[in-house]
């Protein structure tokens, strides 16, 4: 059985029979892995305590080809995100995250960019106040990675550029797409939100934004609300299914 | 696939439902039950019987009990002073066998999960909640486990706790008895320090 090693950040942790876990991981070199830890329950030594959400770990494990499961053998512990762990709606915010890298990541398909992308964040939700702007901003770029980066330069039907237009024109976003409409185009279409063109704009902004710069980076009022909407809608038109995390950061209280 | 007597069959499809029972295991098993004496099948059949009929939750502190309210709740040599938020029934019995705690308990049944979906309205925190309105508590100590969730579930207590002006504490965490310091992960290490106490 071939022996691999990968920094890792936990994403989905559960108990299995009496002393096991089982364990999905986000890995830089091989994407999202799910493992099997044995006696990770019960002795510390190979696993220490690392085995738990949000840890950034190095990890060691066999994979036996063509089995859904592989072994995790032992791990290094790299970061906890303690601060993360101390204050529920950092929690809640983080557990958004991991939820949704979760659902959009293949089984197996690398993809190195969605890790540094989840370090990233969970790195600012470490060290800054959790603000809704990070949601939005994870939404967007991981969107952009997995293929579904909303189209918004353009009315996706008549192809007109917002550019080109002399007046402020009504946009709406339509689910089905991916894409923004022109409101004489939006009649034809089902499952269509309105929104602004300037949150269009920040849309196809941030999908291009240098990370460092997206840390402090804030949305109006009416971006915020509107780009809420929309992410949130398409993600879960998208998916098919409602965020369970998403749906405890609306309804637990800080 | 019919290879035994329907009711052998029957009996091992049972098992295989149990968690951690393959089929193997299962008809192990089943002939197993198939050998043994006729009075020895009974006391089987008749122990699952009873954990299904007499087993409840205790309407106090939603322990597992077979009689109501439980034994914990109902001894007056407890103190009434402090109770223990535990997330399982398990979790009950591993503290009650250190004879270190002598006050009662609330057994929450789950964490606050936000993955699994689970939220607090899932779990006995709204009854806590009027046990704390009701009964004269002093001390609330918040015995979930150190993981994401357990500790999700600690703050979302303290936070609904502590206005009622009912002390609130967390069991410590830090390093295992017979473990060593060298070899601890940075996290525990560095909760030992923070809940060290005066000697
Ligand atoms: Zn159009
Ligand atoms: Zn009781």
């Amino acid at each position: 059985m071939p022996l691999y090693t990968t920094n890792a950040i936990v994403i989905r942790c559960y108990p299995y029979g009496e002393s096991d876990k089982i364990v999905t991981f986000l890995t830089k070199d091989f994407g999202k892995i799910k493992a099997i830890a044995k006696g990770a329950r019960r002795s510390r030594r190979r696993f220490q305590n690392a085995l738990d959400l949000f840890s950034h770990i190095r990890l060691i494990f066999f994979d036996r080809e063509g089995m859904g499961l592989v072994r995790a053998d032992n791990c290094d512990l790299l970061h906890s995100f303690p601060r993360i762990r101390e204050d529920l709606k950092k929690i809640l915010y983080g557990n958004y995250y991991l939820e949704l890298v979760n659902e959009m990541a293949g089984e197996r398909e690398a993809n190195s960019e969605a890790f540094d992308l989840l370090l990233f964040f969970l790195s600012a939700l470490e060290e800054m106040e959790p603000q809704e702007e990070h949601l939005r901003m994870f939404e967007i770029r991981m969107l952009s990675l997995f293929g579904y980066q909303p189209n918004v330069k353009r009315c996706n039907l008549c192809k007109r550029d917002w550019r080109e237009l002399r007046e402020t024109p009504s946009l709406f976003f339509s689910l089905e797409r991916g894409a923004s409409v022109c409101e004489s185009c939006s009649s034809a279409l089902n499952s269509v939100i309105p929104f602004s063109l300037g949150t269009a704009r920040l849309i196809e902004r941030i999908s291009q934004m240098d990370l460092e710069k997206i840390r402090r980076f804030k949305f109006t009022a009416q971006a915020l609300s509107e780009s809420r909407e929309v992410l949130t809608k398409f993600i879960t038109y998208h998916l098919g299914k409602e965020l369970k995390s998403l749906k405890a950061l609306g309804t637990i209280k800080t | 696939m019919a290879l035994h007597a329907k009711p052998i069959d029957q009996l091992i499809e049972a098992l295989t439902k149990l968690p951690g029972v393959g089929r193997k295991t299962a008809s192990r098993l089943a002939f197993h039950i198939l050998r043994s004496s006729p009075s020895e099948a009974q006391a089987l059949a008749r122990a699952i019987l009873d954990v299904k009929e007499k087993i409840h939750l205790c309407s106090v502190c939603f322990n597992l009990t077979d009689e109501d309210p439980c034994r914990i709740c109902k001894d007056g040599t407890r103190s009434r002073d402090v109770l223990c938020v535990v997330e399982g029934p398990n979790d009950l019995i591993a503290i009650e066998n250190t004879g270190a705690f002598h006050g009662r308990y609330h057994v929450l049944h789950g964490t606050v999960s936000p993955l699994e979906g689970v939220g607090p309205d899932d779990l006995k925190i709204k009854e806590l909640m009027e046990r704390l309105q009701k009964e004269e508590v002093g001390e609330v100590i918040l015995a979930t486990n150190p993981t994401v969730e357990g500790g999700a579930t600690a703050l979302y207590l303290t936070e609904l706790i502590k206005p009622l002006g009912v002390k609130v504490t967390r069991i410590a965490f830090g390093i295992p008895m017979g473990g060593e310091i060298e070899y601890s992960d940075g996290m525990t290490l560095s909760k030992a320090l923070e809940g060290r106490r005066e000697v």
